[in-house]
């Protein structure tokens, strides 16, 4: 087939607005990240070449020790939340026989997703609250309001309080995620279960399982980097108080820079997160590869 | 990451599509599906409870609130919501003046690129892919702390700006991704009968290409949206005026108003959801994709 060439005006024009936004805003500040992560560069001052100087501090950091802990707590449990709940209720909701219903039961699971997240934040913080929350009003109706606390406002339920947000995590992404899984899975596979009389949990086990393998490596991964990330919700929940009980590496790094001006010790974790990302992410990769090369 | 559900022929919906087990078969409800039932409703009414919650607490006094939390509320504190919307009313107008702007242009860029890189032949053309490509893998992590030092040399911080140019950049990342991989799952032959036809690039990406890509750009459109909508961190660490400021910043600060008073706080919440929930209610299908779309950007 010939192609006619367009003009390199019109390619570089049509190309221009896209490239130099990105150079500026996207290709820039990431290189940017990787050099001033070794220098000394505090607020209003020019940043000067220190080496591996930014990483001995981190790791002489005591703040920074113990607020790794609180991330594999965020991790473990965000990827457990992901695993299970959603997981269910999709098998639920492919479980029932009128399309209709499925449908508007889907519908009403994922409407929570729609709320923006900031309101969901306040909204739980709201429920958590000492004096007012519901979560309190539900102990005392229970007989259980020895119970009732501030739940994050102490330090031994801060961090549960936190993963406790969405209860009963049924709903958002890894449902609609789990949902499209489902539904690539060949009618004939399902047939073929039941005429084998494999039912119920046995075939969720043995059969749907496997044949979502993508979609919990997917989601998996996605779990993992944004618990990584994420520290707008406990700077709005907690501020990583009381005192550390809910302080992470990325909350860390926001307030060595915009508190305290330590913008190149900032950019260092910040540097050290996305190396733990894309180490993250290659290991997925070649979890990917393998179970391609299994199946 | 392979949005390729964008390439297939046939438009169904991830997630959208239908199916039971045992479907068309007209037995006697089993006690199976019974329990489904049961467990699906108890924990839909868990998920709903806490918004539930905030429309009915969203109505009520203070005092109302303390006393009987679990009555109905009656009288109905409708003004609530009148007061909340003047406290908000500017944030989300800022929200609404920078999405106004950022949108159209990431759709009018990523859709320019996206042709340039799926339709036409040139030297350089996968390589520039490649680098866009790349930035699928560069978290916001890394790039917080210097992008706030290159908005503040360029003298923009505090003003519309800051949060522009960097929205209407990063949304094109995804955006031609996903304008390239749609373009170049059309079949040649169209364009093929167009330039036969004697029209020019311009004229095939205006009539052509622009019109069918429709639905990948209301995908973009809306996960764009949702993009500016939540983010907190970068308004709140770039815009210091708040007649500037965005709803997600300003609705943490708005409940000072009113003298920790819940319920005209609360109907702010609801306010605030609006938006969104209206940018459902219209594009549901491209809303699903958006979201899922959303998550293969790493």
């Amino acid at each position: 087939m010939s192609r006619r060439r367009t003009s390199i005006v019109v390619i570089t024009l049509m190309l221009a607005p896209t490239l130099v936004l990105l150079a500026l805003f996207n290709y820039y500040p990431a290189v940017l990240g990787l050099s001033r992560a070794f220098t000394r560069w505090e607020t209003g001052e020019q940043p000067h070449w220190i080496g591996v100087g930014n990483f001995v501090a981190m790791w002489h950091d005591e703040f920074l020790r113990l607020s790794l802990r609180n991330l594999f707590i965020l991790l473990i449990a965000n990827v457990l939340k992901t695993l299970t709940m959603p997981l269910l209720v999709a098998e639920l909701l492919m479980g029932l026989r009128s399309p209709r219903w499925q449908y508007m039961l889907r519908t009403a699971f994922i409407l929570p997703m729609v709320v923006p997240g900031m309101v969901t934040m306040l909204l739980w913080s709201f429920i958590y609250d000492g004096s007012v929350g519901l979560l309190n009003h539900l102990l005392e109706a229970a007989g259980m309001g020895v119970l009732a606390r501030s739940w994050l406002g102490e330090s031994g339920t801060a961090l549960w309080a936190i993963i406790g947000i969405g209860f009963p995590w049924a709903g958002g992404l890894a449902l609609l995620i789990y949902l499209a899984g489902l539904n690539q899975i060949s009618a004939d596979v399902w047939d073929s279960c039941q005429v084998d009389g494999v039912s119920g949990l046995r075939r969720v086990w043995y059969v749907d399982l496997p044949l979502l393998l993508p979609q919990v490596r997917l989601l998996v991964i996605l779990t993992l980097i944004g618990t990584l990330q994420d520290f707008g919700s406990i700077l709005i929940l907690t501020g990583g108080g009381p005192g550390l009980a809910t302080h992470v590496p990325a909350l860390h790094m926001y307030f060595q820079a915009f508190r305290f001006g330590h913008l190149g010790y900032a950019a260092a974790i910040g540097l050290t997160l996305f190396v733990a990302i894309f180490v993250l992410s290659l290991l997925n990769l070649l979890w990917g590869r393998r179970l391609e090369r299994l199946t | 990451m392979r949005p390729s559900h964008h390439a297939r022929s046939a438009p169904a919906p991830l997630a959208l599509q239908e199916r039971s087990w045992g479907k068309g078969s007209k037995r006697r409800p089993r006690p199976l599906e019974v329990l489904s039932w049961t467990l699906l409703l108890i924990l839909l009414a868990m998920s709903l409870l806490p918004f539930v919650m905030m429309l009915l607490l969203s109505l009520k006094t203070n005092a109302d609130i303390f006393t009987r939390f679990w009555g109905l509320p009656l009288p109905a504190r409708w003004d609530f919501y009148r007061d909340a919307a003047v406290a908000l009313k500017g944030y989300l107008l800022n929200t609404l003046i920078v999405t106004a702007v950022v949108v159209p242009g990431v759709l009018l860029f990523s859709s320019l690129s996206g042709y340039a890189l799926a339709r036409l032949s040139f030297r350089g053309r996968d390589g520039v892919f490649a680098l866009i490509l790349a930035l699928l893998v560069v978290p916001g992590i890394l790039t917080l702390i210097p992008t706030y030092a290159l908005v503040q040399s360029m003298g923009l911080l505090n003003t519309r700006w800051a949060l522009i140019l960097p929205y209407l950049a990063g949304g094109q990342v995804l955006g031609v991704v996903l304008c390239r991989t749609f373009f170049a799952s059309l079949p040649d032959e169209l364009f093929e009968a167009m330039r036969l036809d004697g029209a020019g690039d311009v004229q095939i990406y205006r009539h052509l290409a622009l019109p069918l890509s429709l639905p990948t750009l209301a995908t973009i459109a809306i996960m764009t949206t949702l993009g500016i909508y939540n983010d907190y961190i970068w308004p709140l660490v770039t815009i210091s005026d708040s007649s500037l400021q965005t709803f997600t910043v300003g609705v943490t600060r708005f409940a000072g108003e009113f003298n920790l008073d819940y319920g005209p706080t609360l109907a702010g919440y609801v306010i605030g959801s609006l938006p969104l929930i209206v940018l459902f209610a219209i594009g549901m299908r491209a809303f699903v994709q958006g979201v899922t779309s959303g998550a293969l950007k790493a």
